[in-house]
């Protein structure tokens, strides 16, 4: 099998022994027996992981750009004591395999009508949904491109027994040790903890060959509420596998239904979510902790594209994003992730290109306003020759928010003819708003192509005078500079007219240009 | 065709209004401006006298760093000038205290010695923005997208451009002379009582000179006045100026007929320095 381990000494990370808390030992103790065979082997690699990495502190070189108390303080939180109690009910009471599920959706679904607003049409027939993590077959449609279960049922597309019971078997058996190989990995301790609190880890597999005709929709609806084991929290954990030669593409959409603290009755939930209106009470923060982790095998070609952009009522929310990718030869990724942040908004990529020749193209698109908070991290590592990599993070600070890109580009020993980029740029549009970047090289081999620029700065006023000096009002001038300065990197969503790329314009920037008069919400491209 | 060959002839108008101009469009009465601040103050314009009628065509000629491109960037308002002294009046009103975009609403358009890339802003959307604004302080109705496109079909193809640069960011790797030429379109677009064009001459080989200059002849008309400012003559042999102005140390030194431009073409910026 083809999973080479990475070398352990392309990781530069302070020496020392992390401690997880006794409560959280207690519980991932439990949970692992708890566990189905197949998850227990997944949640026990994320598992070493955490203990390896331990959690966020203050000093972690990842974290450089955040306050980790106020992270501290939701991470902690779970598994709580009734969430324990809950757990070891469960394992005693019933089989090893019924564990695995979560516990029963007792709350009534969100409608077709309810989540319309987050339905891509362009994706019909090809969605999944989860709420708080938990895959929810009712809500989502299925078709011939992409297969969808959960991993622990999980068999190779062509099994004559669908829902075979395959952990011990050929394919599927090497491709979970895989998965478990690359989670012991997981240098990013929320993307560790999300793979092992997850309900399920969900497996959607692209045959291979399969040219996929239309995009795959994964809404992630978090209410904090759905899961009575881990209240105000949505952790999930989505594996994709993409078959040789295949393409796909996935559009991911961060969806939070506020639901009110005092709900009585199932029927009340879902009428007190912010969908369409009649909300009540103020929503309580909840943390969204999602690890998506891909393999892309040989010549395989996938589109990943996120758009989280939340109402003001969930400004206080954490949302905590991670995709891990494992790039084989020739294989081709393009990822796209938007969003508007919150208190807490950190979006993580974590990439390794493995097989030569393959290509990665990040890009990252986020606009603050208000207090909010939006960090992104990036490792990507080259690890075998002619490798190619493209990074391009535009992020637009307004008001008081915060922004950093904390970016590092590793070019192992062997990868040469690497070809890696980087680029970071910030827009400032108050004294008040404050942005880092920290682009970091890392080359260990000698015959590389690898360049990396940040900047920060205020809209150009050479751009602004030649704009007003056809007559553009200045808060106009401002307004279609600012659009067209986060344009560059949604354009790699999509051209203008494509629905997806759209809802990342809107979502993204219809709220600016609300607060720069001069130009209506939904400006045309063309 | 030779040089002057009939790009300034096929628009008949011209030929027989040029001789009758109406009232004073510009005036610029001894205009001081500098750039910078405090301590770093550059005196570039030190009393300049400019009159420009309705229907003309003035030529400002003059040696590098003589302040030609600091007069238009005055003229069209750039906030990196501060105007110490003089009147600027535009149809009789002072416009000094106008920001640039009220200037342009007005109907002033300066086209750009070296047109700044846009990326993300698409032209022909930018193009309908500008051309919406000006309607609408003409207290016109604005036009739709449809209409519009018909507007600038024609204008485009008058100006041998492809349709292609509908589609692209504005100047955002344009070659040189579509630079320029995107520079005449917003001007065809905007249509406006005066045109300041800063060295659209600069750059261009000869082709791309005559298709700009035959969008300048186009322009011109009973109605509006133009501001050629170059550094060379060249451009005068395409688009044939009524007067001609030579600036040096920000000031106008001499003041003539389209002959002058032959004459410093010859005998150079010197003789009138000094």
């Amino acid at each position: 099998m083809n999973a080479p381990t990475v070398s352990q000494h392309l990781i530069m990370r302070e020496v020392t022994t992390p401690s997880l808390t006794p409560a959280l030992e207690d519980f991932i103790e439990r949970h692992l027996e708890a566990s189905p065979p197949v998850s227990a082997g997944v949640r026990l690699a994320a598992a070493m992981a955490l203990r390896r990495i331990g959690l966020p502190h203050p000093g972690s070189e990842d974290y450089s750009f955040i306050r980790v108390g106020d992270l501290m303080s939701l991470l902690a939180q779970v598994p709580t004591r009734s969430a324990l109690a809950a757990t070891a009910a469960t394992a005693s009471e019933t089989t090893a395999s019924d564990a695995a599920s979560p516990e029963p959706i007792s709350r009534k679904l969100p409608s077709a009508q309810e989540l319309a607003p987050w339905i891509s049409p362009a994706a019909e027939g090809n969605r999944v949904v989860l709420i708080d993590g938990v895959f929810v077959p009712e809500l989502s449609q299925v078709g011939e491109d992409y297969f969808v279960s959960p991993l622990e049922d999980s068999a190779p597309p062509d099994s004559p027994i669908p829902g075979m019971h395959l952990r011990f078997q050929g394919l599927h058996a090497s491709f979970v040790n895989r998965i478990e190989n690359m989670l012991e990995e997981e240098n990013d301790a929320p993307a560790a903890l999300a793979a092992l609190f997850a309900a399920q880890p969900l497996l959607i597999r692209v045959p291979a060959k399969r040219l996929a005709a239309g995009p795959l929709q994964i809404l992630h609806l978090t209410t904090g509420a759905h899961r009575s084991d881990a209240a105000n929290r949505n952790d999930s954990f989505v594996i994709i596998h993409a078959g040789a030669q295949s393409e796909s593409r996935i559009q991911v959409r961060h969806v939070r239904l506020s639901v009110s603290q005092d709900e009585a009755t199932p029927a009340d939930t879902l009428a007190s979510t912010g969908v369409g209106g009649g909300r009540k009470g103020i929503a309580t923060p909840v943390l969204e902790n999602i690890h998506t982790l891909a393999v892309l095998e040989d010549g395989a070609s996938l589109r990943f594209l996120e758009l989280g952009a939340d109402s003001a009522d969930a400004a206080q929310d954490m949302h905590l994003r991670k995709l891990t990718v494992r790039l084989e030869r020739d294989a081709r990724l393009v990822a796209v992730s938007a969003h508007t942040g919150s208190r807490l908004t950190r979006t993580a990529f974590g990439i390794d290109l493995a097989g030569e020749g393959a290509d990665a193209e990040l890009n990252g698109a986020a606009v603050l306003s208000g207090a909010r908070q939006g960090h992104q991290h990036v490792l990507l590592r080259h690890l075998v020759p002619h490798g190619t990599s493209r990074q391009l993070f535009k992020t637009v600070a307004a008001e008081q928010s915060r922004a950093s890109v904390d970016g590092t580009i590793i070019v192992a020993l062997d990868a040469q003819q690497t070809n890696a980029g980087q680029r970071i740029h910030n827009l400032m549009l108050s004294d008040e708003a404050r942005a880092d970047s920290k682009p970091r090289l890392m080359i260990h081999a000698d015959d590389v192509k690898c360049s990396h620029g940040a900047t920060a700065g205020k809209l150009d006023p050479a751009q602004q005078f030649y704009l007003e000096s056809r007559g553009l009002p200045p808060d106009q001038a401002r307004s279609l500079l600012t659009v067209a300065f986060v344009a560059e990197a949604l354009d790699k969503a999509g051209n203008p007219g494509d629905p997806f790329r759209d809802a990342l314009d809107h979502a993204l920037l219809d709220g600016l240009r609300a607060r720069l008069p001069g130009v209506s919400p939904g400006v045309p491209h063309a | 065709m030779s040089p002057t060959g009939g790009l300034a002839a096929s628009d008949p108008e011209t030929q027989t209004e040029r001789v009758k101009p109406v009232d004073t469009m510009l005036e610029v009465k001894s205009l001081t401006a500098h750039v910078g601040e405090g301590d770093a103050i550059t005196p570039i314009l030190k009393g300049i006298d400019l009159s420009v009628k309705r229907g003309e065509v003035h030529a400002i000629m003059g040696p590098n760093g003589s302040g030609k491109s600091t007069l238009s960037k005055v003229i069209a308002g750039h906030p990196d000038y501060s105007v110490t002294r003089g009147e600027l009046l535009f149809n009789g009103e002072n416009i000094l205290a106008l920001a640039a975009d009220e200037r342009a609403r007005k109907g002033i358009f300066m086209g750009f010695q070296y047109p700044v890339e846009i990326p993300g802003v698409n032209n022909a959307e930018f193009l309908r923005m500008a051309y919406n604004q000006r309607r609408k302080a003409e207290g016109k109705e604005e036009a739709d997208p449809l209409d519009f496109e018909e507007i600038l079909d024609v204008k485009m193809k008058e100006l041998d451009m492809d349709a292609r640069f509908k589609e692209r960011a504005i100047n955002e790797g344009y070659s040189g002379g579509e630079k320029k030429r995107n520079e005449i379109l917003q001007m065809a677009i905007l249509d406006p009582a005066l045109a300041i064009l800063d060295e659209t001459d600069s750059g261009l080989d000869v082709d791309a000179l005559k298709i700009v200059a035959g969008g300048i002849n186009r322009l011109r008309g009973p109605s509006r006045a133009i501001v050629l400012i170059t550094h060379y003559q060249r451009l005068l042999d395409y688009v044939k100026p009524d007067i001609v102005h030579v600036l040096s140390g920000g000031r106008i030194v001499k003041t003539g007929g389209k002959e002058l431009a032959l004459e410093v073409e010859t005998k150079g910026y010197d003789w009138l320095v000094k």
